[in-house]
């Protein structure tokens, strides 16, 4: 059995969603298996349509899963979500509130159903910085105060685990700081925060621990420094003809993408091998940088990597030729 | 119904579903809402109408003998009147559930009472028994009737018709529309609890 401070907030076992499609059944999670610790930010990230969403959806009992296992501090869910659910507060993608009540109206009424102690919707208005504008209608809210409302209600139960399917969506730069401090401090007060978003910047900047899918399976998981280290050495490499560069680099088995007028290979851990590599082809080199890889640059890598994997084994399948995603990857 | 169904379209219901998610509690709850909110109306409009209608009756000098038992009867006619009213609040947020758009849910009452129950009528007349119409009539008025014909031929080769009434009771009324609102609930709770919510 496990002791208290081994379970994790939340943890999925071989959880599968598929939705009815007109070709048929689309996948949307893919044996998903998700484990976030306790304590700190979780960015939950992947490309639009990866999965992301509807992992959430399932966690919170929206969406039925196929199969699988998903649990919240140790309590499955959904079938035992209402013995956790106080302790759980989510946004799922854009806040829905009722357009014409206030932003007081709309949590008193969330307070009451929840049985929230008198005053404390006073205390979640004055946390998120709403206080002001607490009794004018929703409707006229900006995209920002929408979201620091929504962050607002979650924090009615003062839970221990928060859940935001892209937070900053549609938020100017001033919104996202501040949605990204808000993450941030309830973090530092000992909150767990699961946040999911292709935004991989914000994510890097505030985020302890990530979580990467695709294709509704997990690709990697880990402390954001040491997927930053799994990742290896990126270098920008300057040469005249890029075009034919990327080429020959591709060609000698690296990940190459566009970086202005140069080019910038991920991986890499000889950089003197590149220049080998285009000397050969008569390309010479007139700038070879290394750079510190960033989030953005794994997550490239590991999600391009994948996909790859991904296409070759959709063709072998087209083929005829039954091969499972695990024999492609290895 | 819209009540039910701006909460679906606007996804409003999945913000309830994460602070309360036991469903069926969050069903009835909708439902309680429904049937107590078209309480008041239902019975502010009813003493509009009965008030008007004494008043009128009153300023015309005809308003004849008014005894207790007329306030009894009016009393027990709006008693049924807000009865029938919360089975149909709990009708229509079971059918704002079942079909999530206001206009669909609307258009199938139409569809079904204005055209469909016509449509029956005229065509099986004893089918008229077991309309939604006959029976709400039945049970605020405390019992109806409709017609049938009974045609048999005569030693001409025509044919002799003959109108029979058929009763409809008061209770046949509240029954029927109390199984119609309990089998609308179920159906709705059912597809509630299963649905995967957006």
């Amino acid at each position: 059995m496990q002791s208290t401070a081994e379970v994790p907030a939340v943890e999925t076992r071989a959880l599968r969603k598929t939705y009815r499609s007109r070709r048929g059944r689309a996948v949307g999670v893919e044996g998903l298996d998700l484990v976030v610790p306790v304590g700190g930010v979780h960015g939950f990230l992947g490309p639009n349509g990866s999965g992301k969403t509807t992992t959430i959806r399932m966690l919170l009992g929206l969406v039925r899963a196929d199969s699988g296992t998903a649990r919240i501090f140790g309590h499955e869910v959904p079938r035992h979500l209402p013995d956790v659910v106080g302790r759980v507060g989510a946004i799922v993608e854009s806040p829905k509130f009722f357009p014409a009540f206030s932003a007081r109206r709309n949590l008193d009424l969330l307070a009451a159903a929840i049985g929230a102690p008198g005053g404390r919707v006073g205390e979640v208005l004055e946390e998120v910085g709403l206080c002001e504008r607490a009794r004018d209608r929703y409707r006229g809210y900006s995209l920002g105060m929408k979201q620091r409302l929504a962050i607002a209600a979650t924090l009615l139960k003062d839970p221990d685990l928060l859940i935001f399917d892209e937070p900053t969506n549609g938020l100017d730069p001033a919104g996202i700081r501040e949605i990204r401090d808000t993450m941030r401090s309830l973090a530092d007060r000992g909150k767990t925060v699961l946040v999911s978003s292709h935004i991989l910047a914000e994510v890097e900047q505030v985020a302890d621990t990530v979580s990467i899918i695709t294709r509704g399976r997990l690709i990697a998981s880990g402390s954001v420094a040491e997927l930053i280290g799994a990742g290896g050495a990126s270098v920008r490499v300057g040469v005249a003809d890029t075009a034919l560069a990327a080429t020959v680099l591709r060609e000698a088995g690296w990940v190459v993408r566009p970086d202005g007028r140069s080019l910038m290979v991920d991986g890499v851990e000889d950089p003197a091998a590149i220049t080998r590599a285009l000397a050969g082809r008569d390309l010479w080199v007139d700038e070879l940088v290394p750079v510190q890889a960033g989030l953005e640059s794994v997550f490239l890598e590991l999600v391009g990597k994948d996909e790859a994997a991904g296409s070759r084994h959709d063709r072998r399948v087209r083929d005829g030729r039954h091969t499972t995603v695990e024999e492609v990857t290895a | 119904m819209s009540f039910v169904t701006a909460e679906i379209s606007t996804g409003a219901i999945g913000l309830w579903l994460t602070f309360e998610p036991r469903r069926q509690r969050v069903y009835w709850s909708k439902v309680a809402a429904a049937m107590l909110g078209v309480l008041p109306v239902v019975a502010l409009a009813y003493a509009i109408m009965a008030g008007g209608a004494y008043g009128a009756f009153a300023l015309n000098d005809r308003l004849g003998n008014v005894t207790g038992e007329t306030w009894s009867e009016l009393a027990s006619v709006g008693g049924r009147l807000l009865v029938a009213s919360a089975g149909t609040a709990a009708v229509g947020a079971a059918l704002g559930v079942l079909l999530k758009h206001a206009a669909a849910a609307l258009g199938f009452l139409v569809v079904w009472v204005g055209v469909l129950e016509n449509v029956v009528g005229a065509a099986v007349p004893e089918l008229q028994r077991w309309l939604v119409r006959t029976n709400v009539t039945a049970w605020t008025e405390g019992g109806t009737a409709f017609w049938i014909n009974d045609c048999t031929p005569d030693e001409t080769g025509g044919m002799v018709c003959e109108s029979i009434e058929r009763a409809v009771t008061q209770t046949q009324g509240g029954l029927f529309l109390l199984g119609v609102t309990v089998v609308a609930s179920l159906l709705a709770l059912v597809v509630f609890r299963r649905r995967d919510v957006s």
